[in-house]
């Protein structure tokens, strides 16, 4: 196997060994939806949909967040643990490394999100083949970005007290202005200035519209890829470079 | 025939202010085993970390390979164990085969062969966390052999083991070194490790502060030392009083035992004293000390 595909494993094995951590990413947005369905039943809802039906997406998101922030700690484990230098002084290249480590973790979190999406008939709503896969491919690119952000965050920082600092002040105003839990069109400018400004509320309208089967924009899509591919480049950036140094060695 | 000579020229490493490496040069023959002693903070560590690839230098150049220019394969045992406890024995392998992109045969193969040399053949279905300190290690050991190295790196590997898993270990090491003729470079802080390699090299503030074979080193020190153990002020002034040479060590102060001295005489006197063969703690704290008497 190439180290790309055993680092894969790794993750995914370690993943479905450690049930904490599935209940970690999935337990908390699922039961926030629940809340949320059941508190805001009869909520009005742009699309007409029930709330819950509504709010499916942006919890879906949540569980992507949780994917990343979860994904970023476990790099901080793993450096602390001692297996990352094990990794790293390997002979595997570090891209390899890089795109394993966030390839696993957008993997991990789009498919449980995935979960979350796939649940929408027991708040009442429908779904189609079609509208699933293109809400999936929306999610993919929002956990890519989100877990790449994450795993170069977490290779810079030191400590997951840090970490989770920094993340919860970067990470959660970004879902929380991404339209996840409320409709921004009426919002203050300020906001919506902010939103518009924000990749995670493209992935929501893009996964939304999938679901909705009405069109999302072709900039949704392309802000969301654009996204996915900024968090796949940090984190190959922050991973897979070697501690700053200025002379290089020969081996 | 290993051909895997390892050279660091003027090799500087820095963290902010602090220089971790002054400008270190070595040049290691293949198939040699080196030593690195010396104390927390003397670069032990910084150096591993550049020749294994964590780290790049900030000045000087790092050469790992034949003179023909092909690169040497390295294995590394590090300070913290670098294996996944989650996983079974067999499973770290099979992941640092893959990682040093071993096909699925052959790693199956050196699999099996480095775990009854290691001893762990009927470890391979647990998992590492069940493993005890000296067993996890030898599995790292088992990890960084994999690919057959030409190089290998350890540091302070058998830091926080008990006595006989430390001699395991290191039986372990020299039978590895000896069949398949590896550089090795290892960072101790255990004079008789230290004292099996070829080479010892001693590290003192980033900055190599001695260089030689461990007799070379030791023979200055004579065939045998008087030992004063406790606080080193209070052990110094005792062996000074008793008309020795001292020098100040970590548990205490040890002395030359020169021509005229009456060792007989000494171990009466009713101090906690002893005589014991020179280490190369010894030879350590004696060179240390012969250079900041320099210095200043």
């Amino acid at each position: 196997m190439t180290a790309f595909a055993v680092l894969l494993w790794r993750e995914v094995l370690g993943f479905v060994r450690r049930p904490s951590r599935v209940v970690a990413t999935l337990g908390t947005p699922a039961l926030v939806w629940v809340f949320l369905a059941s508190g805001f039943a009869g909520a009005q809802t742009p699309g007409g949909e029930s709330f819950g039906v509504y709010a499916a997406p942006g919890v879906a998101l949540l569980v992507a967040v949780f994917g990343g922030l979860l994904a970023g700690m476990g790099l901080i484990q793993d450096r602390r643990d001692g297996f990352l230098a094990g990794v790293l002084a390997s002979p595997a290249p570090r891209w390899s490394i890089a795109g394993a480590k966030v390839a696993a973790a957008t993997l991990l979190a789009a498919a449980q999100g995935l979960l979350i999406l796939l649940a929408i008939p027991l708040a009442g709503g429908s779904l189609t083949v079609g509208g699933v896969a293109l809400a999936s491919g929306a999610l993919l690119f929002a956990s890519a970005g989100v877990c790449g952000l994450s795993l170069a965050a977490a290779s810079r920082i030191e400590s997951p007290q840090g970490f989770h600092g920094v993340m919860n002040l970067l990470i959660m105003p970004m879902w929380l202005l991404s339209g996840a839990l409320t409709p921004l069109d009426d919002a203050h400018p300020v906001f919506r200035a902010l939103a518009a400004a924000n990749p995670l509320r493209w992935g929501h309208e893009a996964m939304l519209g999938a679901l909705r089967i009405d069109n999302a924009g072709a900039l949704a899509w392309v802000v969301a890829a654009a996204f996915a591919g900024l968090g796949v480049g940090a984190a190959m950036l922050a991973i897979g470079r070697p501690a700053r140094g200025r002379a290089k060695a020969r081996r | 025939m290993n051909e895997s000579p390892v050279r660091l020229i003027g090799v500087t490493r820095r963290f902010g202010d602090t220089v971790a490496l002054d400008c270190v040069s070595l040049d290691i023959r293949a198939g040699s085993s080196v030593a690195l002693v010396g104390p927390n903070g003397s670069g032990k560590s910084t150096l591993l970390g550049l020749l294994a690839g964590l780290a790049t230098p900030d000045g000087g150049a790092i050469e790992l390979g034949t003179a023909t220019g092909r690169a040497a394969r390295v294995g590394v045992v590090h300070q913290r164990s670098a294996l996944d406890p989650i996983l079974t024995v067999r499973e770290n392998l099979a992941l640092h085969a893959g990682l040093c992109g071993l096909k699925r045969s052959a790693s199956r193969e050196r699999i099996r062969t480095l775990a009854q040399r290691v001893g762990l053949t009927d470890r391979l279905h647990d998992r590492v966390s069940t493993l005890s300190g000296g067993l996890a290690r030898r599995c790292d050991l088992a990890r960084a052999l994999l690919h057959e190295p030409g190089v290998l790196l350890l540091d302070e590997p058998t830091a926080g083991l008990d006595a006989a898993s430390r001699r395991a270990f290191v039986e372990l090491l020299d039978a590895e070194r000896r069949e398949r003729s590896m550089t090795v470079i290892h960072a101790t802080h255990h004079a008789d490790e230290a004292e099996r390699a070829d080479r010892v090299v001693m590290l003192d503030r980033g900055r190599i502060s001695a260089d030689a074979p461990p007799a070379d080193l030791l023979a200055p020190l004579g065939e045998r030392v008087v030992e004063a153990p406790g606080e080193p002020g209070a052990s110094v002034g005792l062996l000074e009083r008793m008309g020795l040479e001292p020098f100040a060590t970590a548990h205490g102060a040890i002395a030359r035992v020169t021509p005229g001295v009456d060792l007989a005489a000494l171990l009466e006197s009713g101090h906690e004293i002893r005589v014991r063969r020179p280490t190369l703690d010894d030879a350590q704290a004696v060179r240390l000390a012969s250079d900041a008497e320099r210095v200043s």
